[in-house]
């Protein structure tokens, strides 16, 4: 259809990845379901759902409308084509779009987010909500840029849901006048408005870049198979847009401070617990892979080079110039950044705030500790959700971590700092 | 000669590690080899074979790790019976390898 590669750009020196202008990095099945749980868990089944295909839709408008303009895509049913090709090429499964300008239908076949699901809930927990409104939000996005119509004038409803035992997902789209407009983008432009040109050094930097470099031209040819999934590592991994997991992320934590300012804590936990899952089963997958094995040899019995890969892999997903500031061995890590992909986001959109917001970052940190110290990767350990709870939920993760610093305070960095608890 | 195991992976069933002594390894990429099966783009030290079916086996040389990747096609519970059976085709390409080398060396 297009080469998506084409259109991907690097902002250099932070490693941070952009499609067409289009914050996006790479998130696994297991992080995205644990994010959207979190915000519906904070805002309700309801809102939550609102939010998340609004944010999708959204972030997708910008991106679609990006590539229109660069594509060769000139009527409606080309722009249709092209968002339909797009969903798959990401990762997000099949999308079949029957509408025109007033709204219409769409149907979804090995969805990423109902698939996934039914893959690791469906044979224990029976599901009694839609769970695909990234799916739903990226229809109607499609819709309004194949029509030229404003961002935010298509509403969605999911009308069957494959996690719910259905055949098939479903959606019906309608041209809705009322809907509000969404909130500006943040896009490379803002980001570049935010981030300082300098950047975060740090120990084994030549090392980190090194791999780093290597992962993202290994990413650069991932893309979604005929399902329109990506298997890769063991797990389905998405290309996904950073503006739908900030969106989400901080309307929840704004919602909360607005109505229940003392759960903020713990929606705060909520969003660094994401950060958890992201390191245990992305990074952990990435790291027992035939393919990291074969770039980079095999893991040794040495937490170091975990921590130095994990830093990599951060780097490599586009999660940003993560850079080791201090590690000693099972008492204290200390990371640092100049640009993660949550702290550039909270600042374009809402100003500086008086908290440090970037938890899947400090979460991450906390969980590259743990899998570090605790998890023995070179003894090669089955990831289960057996596993997860037994590091992450059992008596204690034996480490806390802490934001000393965050750039959407105004610093110039990110500081996490892990420390041992006795 | 060989012995199949799970490989690490969170999708259930898809990834196999296949175990083979250590000094028998060169031998086992010999007899991929003689299959036929078409390589994919791998890596210098890594090499990838399509396997019928719409699996897939990696082999990285420097560590001499094999893993089989069935193809998502296959049902879950079907999935250790493709395996043993994708297993039982390198078997049988080993042990007539290892008797055609016997052949040779008598001969």
């Amino acid at each position: 259809m297009i080469d998506l590669n084409a259109s991907r750009s690097l902002l250099v020196p932070h490693d941070l990845t952009f499609l067409s202008g289009s914050p996006y990095v790479y998130h696994c099945h297991h992080y995205n379901l644990f994010h959207d749980q979190t915000v519906d868990d904070i805002l309700g089944d309801e809102l939550g759902r609102v939010v998340r295909i609004r944010a999708a839709s959204s972030a997708m408008h910008d991106l679609l409308a990006g590539l229109t303009g660069a594509s060769d895509s000139r009527t409606p049913a080309e722009r249709i084509a092209l968002g339909q090709w797009l969903v798959g090429a990401m990762g997000h499964g099949r999308l079949k779009l029957a509408v025109d300008a007033s709204g219409g239908t769409a149907e979804g076949s090995w969805l990423h987010y109902s698939h996934s699901w039914s893959e690791k809930y469906g044979a224990r927990v029976r599901r009694r909500s839609p769970v695909d409104a990234v799916a739903g939000g990226f229809a109607a996005a499609i819709a309004e840029v194949a029509f030229h119509l404003p961002k935010g004038s298509m509403s969605v409803e999911q009308t069957q849901c494959a996690s719910m035992r259905a055949p098939s997902s479903a959606f019906v789209l309608r041209r809705d006048a009322s809907r509000r407009s969404p909130q500006p983008v943040v896009d490379l432009m803002a980001f570049k408005a935010v981030l300082d040109q300098e950047h975060e050094q740090g120990q084994h930097e030549d090392e980190i870049a090194s791999i780093a470099e290597t992962l993202q031209g290994f990413m650069r040819g991932v893309a979604g198979d005929e399902r329109g999934l990506v298997e890769a590592f063991g797990v389905y991994v998405t290309m996904h847009l950073g503006n739908y997991y900030n969106e989400t992320a901080f309307e929840a934590m704004r919602a909360t401070e607005a109505d229940s300012p003392r759960l903020l804590s713990l929606a705060e936990g909520l969003f660094r617990e994401a950060g958890h899952v992201c390191v245990f089963n992305t990074f952990s997958n990435i790291l027992l892979s035939p393919e990291w094995e074969a770039i980079n040899g095999p893991l040794v019995a040495d937490p170091m080079r975990i921590i130095v890969g994990c830093l990599a892999i951060a780097r490599g997903l586009g999660f940003g110039r993560w850079a080791l500031q201090e590690y000693v061995p099972g008492e204290r890590l200390i990371i640092s950044t100049s640009s993660n992909y949550e702290a550039p986001f909270w600042v374009a959109r809402y100003g500086h705030s008086e908290r440090p917001r970037s938890f899947v970052f400090l979460g991450a940190a906390l969980a590259m500790m743990v899998i570090a110290t605790r998890m023995r990767l070179w003894e090669h350990p089955v990831l289960s959700q057996e596993s997860y709870d037994a590091l992450f939920r059992g008596e204690g993760l034996g480490f806390d971590a802490e934001l000393v610093e965050c750039q959407t305070t105004g610093a110039r960095r990110t500081t996490a700092v892990v420390r041992a608890v006795r | 000669m060989i012995r199949l195991t799970r490989d690490t992976a969170c999708i259930n069933g898809l990834s196999w590690r296949i175990c083979i002594d250590r000094d028998r390894f060169d031998l086992l990429v010999a007899c991929l080899a003689s299959l036929n099966w078409p390589e994919s783009p791998g890596t210098e030290d890594l090499t990838i074979f399509a396997v019928p079916g719409g699996h897939r086996m990696l082999v990285v040389h420097s560590t001499r790790r094999v893993q089989l990747r069935l193809s998502y096609l296959v049902e879950d519970a079907a999935r250790p019976e493709v395996a043993r059976l994708v297993g039982h085709v390198i078997e049988r390409a080993l042990v007539a390898h290892v008797a055609a080398e016997s052949s040779d060396a008598r001969a």
